[in-house]
């Protein structure tokens, strides 16, 4: 392997876990953010109930 | 806490099971390494003192969870945490037990290694009776600290090794490389700073494992 | 289990604020990162263009030792304090810590072979992050298997304590190791090799890259962590309320 793709590949991984990893979160964080809105709405129908 | 361990002491000198176990298991390690090393006798310092520890580290990751399984299964943790003693009491007692059965099995092992590898440890007995017990004061610090934690999973004892076996990688190195330096004879220097190693170890181990056993909730 | 208290509300603060204030710096920090790494720093004469995974490498290591030292900062909180936001602040910061371990151990082979020929070597900065690693995994491992209480949770935060704490006997068994039987090749920060002020700057921004990402995906972990236990007490509500 050239040392350029040694180089390459290094960059990849670093970006390819950071991306990775964020894309998850981030999908996470919206369904979480869906779901508890959600919830929240049902709690207060209930309270008010 | 005395009595504690008089109560474990006492069942495991009745059973014997444990001690048996661990022994032939350590027997089998080392024989087992022998068969697949090809080793020349003169340079069998080379691998020796590791074939030892590997064989004293996976025995007691194995009969280590059994203090506080036995006590599981029998609904006395309980009764043992509502018992108006330190949480960190009930460690220390664990530990001492542990650290006996420990000693007890490598002593027993010990005989065995010298004959499978034909060393004469006679020589150097008392610094490698050092080093085992400081050695074992290690193991038997973290592994009774997470022994607890690794049968609240639910892979139970197979989480044991994944938890301990990383934090004492410094410890296995430092015993090794002062087994290997007391079994060839080496100088005290060189002892030394390995023997220095082992107390310092020794010492933040037990006094942490000691402090944090008082904060885990064991009520739950 | 409720929620209450100045901690939890004051940490809500900060992450809201966080995780608004953050994506632009970061991103601008990262493109520049990027510019500085592949167009303006000069190529390490004896080491070649490999020698710029340097510049990313080190600033892994920081972040992930930040990662594990939070995570062990906060695991004494908790087990002080019992607040759960602090097992959360915790978790949060060994699971970004091990992402940031996992770049060191995959570009420091990727950087040591074409430069000294050898992908691993065991000198005392690879060993200590390779078992610090493993004593991580190994927590990720006792959240994943544990029984969903406080005890697991403590013996959690209690592994995370042990870990840092375990980072100098870990470094100096190497180095007692390593005085004997001396690498051949070098360790893997070629301090010395910083010559030329533009390399200095490079890394400088590339550590501040890394920083602002770090603290982005700690507050970004640690709200998923924070809204999925909002979810699950909510929830547990419903059902009472339906149940009644």
């Amino acid at each position: 392997m050239s040392h350029l793709e040694f180089l390459g590949a290094a960059y990849a991984a670093v970006w390819l876990l950071i991306f990775g990893y964020a894309w998850r979160l981030s999908r996470a964080t919206r369904k979480l953010s869906d779901r508890l809105d959600e919830l929240e709405r049902t709690d207060r129908r209930d309270a008010g109930s | 806490m005395f009595a504690l361990i008089r109560k474990d002491l006492l069942l495991e000198t009745r059973s014997k099971e444990t001690i048996a176990s661990l022994f032939l298991v350590g027997l089998l390690i080392l024989f087992i390494f022998i068969l697949s090393l090809n080793v020349e006798q003169s340079r069998v310092l080379e691998v020796a003192p590791g074939v030892l520890w590997a064989a004293i580290v996976l025995a007691s990751l194995l009969g280590l969870g059994r203090t506080f399984l036995i006590e599981r299964e029998n609904g006395c943790l309980a009764a043992l945490l509502l018992a108006p003693i330190d949480r960190s009491s009930i460690f220390l007692a664990k530990f001492l037990v542990n650290l006996l059965l420990m000693l007890t099995f490598e002593a027993l092992l010990l005989p065995a290694f010298a004959l499978f590898f034909a060393l004469d440890v006679l020589p150097a007995l008392p610094k490698l009776c050092t080093v085992l017990l400081a050695g074992s004061i290690g193991l038997a610090a973290a592994g009774t600290l997470f022994a607890l934690a690794a049968l609240n999973t639910r892979s139970r004892e197979l989480m044991l090794p994944v938890l301990v076996l990383p934090l004492e990688v410094p410890l296995l190195l430092a015993c090794v490389h002062a087994t290997e330096a007391v079994l060839r004879g080496a100088s005290l220097a060189s002892v030394g700073r390995w023997a220095v190693y082992l107390v310092g170890f020794d010492v933040l181990f037990v006094i942490s494992a000691w402090l944090m056993f008082e904060y885990l909730d064991l009520d739950g | 289990m409720k929620m209450t208290g100045d901690m939890n509300a004051l940490t809500k603060r900060f992450e809201k604020l966080i995780l608004a204030l953050i994506p632009i710096p970061t991103s601008l920090a990262v493109l520049t990162s990027l510019w500085a790494v592949f167009l303006w720093v000069p190529t390490e004469r004896n080491l070649g263009i490999v020698q710029r995974i340097f510049y990313y490498h080190v600033p892994s290591a920081l972040a992930c030792y930040v990662g594990f030292i939070i995570a062990a900062l906060a695991s004494i909180a908790y087990l002080a304090r019992g607040k759960q936001v602090y097992d959360h602040l915790a978790r949060a910061g060994v699971e970004v810590g091990m992402l940031f371990a996992s770049m060191v151990l995959i570009t420091g082979p990727l950087w040591a072979k074409p430069s000294w020929g050898t992908y691993w070597t065991w000198d005392a900065r690879l060993t200590t992050m390779f078992v610090l690693w493993l004593v991580y995994f190994a927590y990720l491992l006792l959240r994943a298997f544990s029984r969903d209480d406080e005890m697991g949770k403590r013996f959690a935060a209690v592994l995370a304590i042990i870990g840092t704490l375990d980072i100098p006997l870990i470094v100096l068994a190497t180095r007692l190791w390593q005085g004997a039987h001396p690498a051949v090749l070098q360790s893997t920060k070629a301090d010395s090799g910083l010559k030329d002020p533009a390399m200095g700057i490079t890394l400088a921004i590339c550590m501040l890259a890394f920083a602002l990402l770090f603290t982005w995906l700690w507050t970004l972990r640690f709200s998923v962590l924070r809204m999925t236990e909002a979810v699950e007490e909510l929830e547990y509500r419903n059902d009472e309320a339906l149940a009644s």
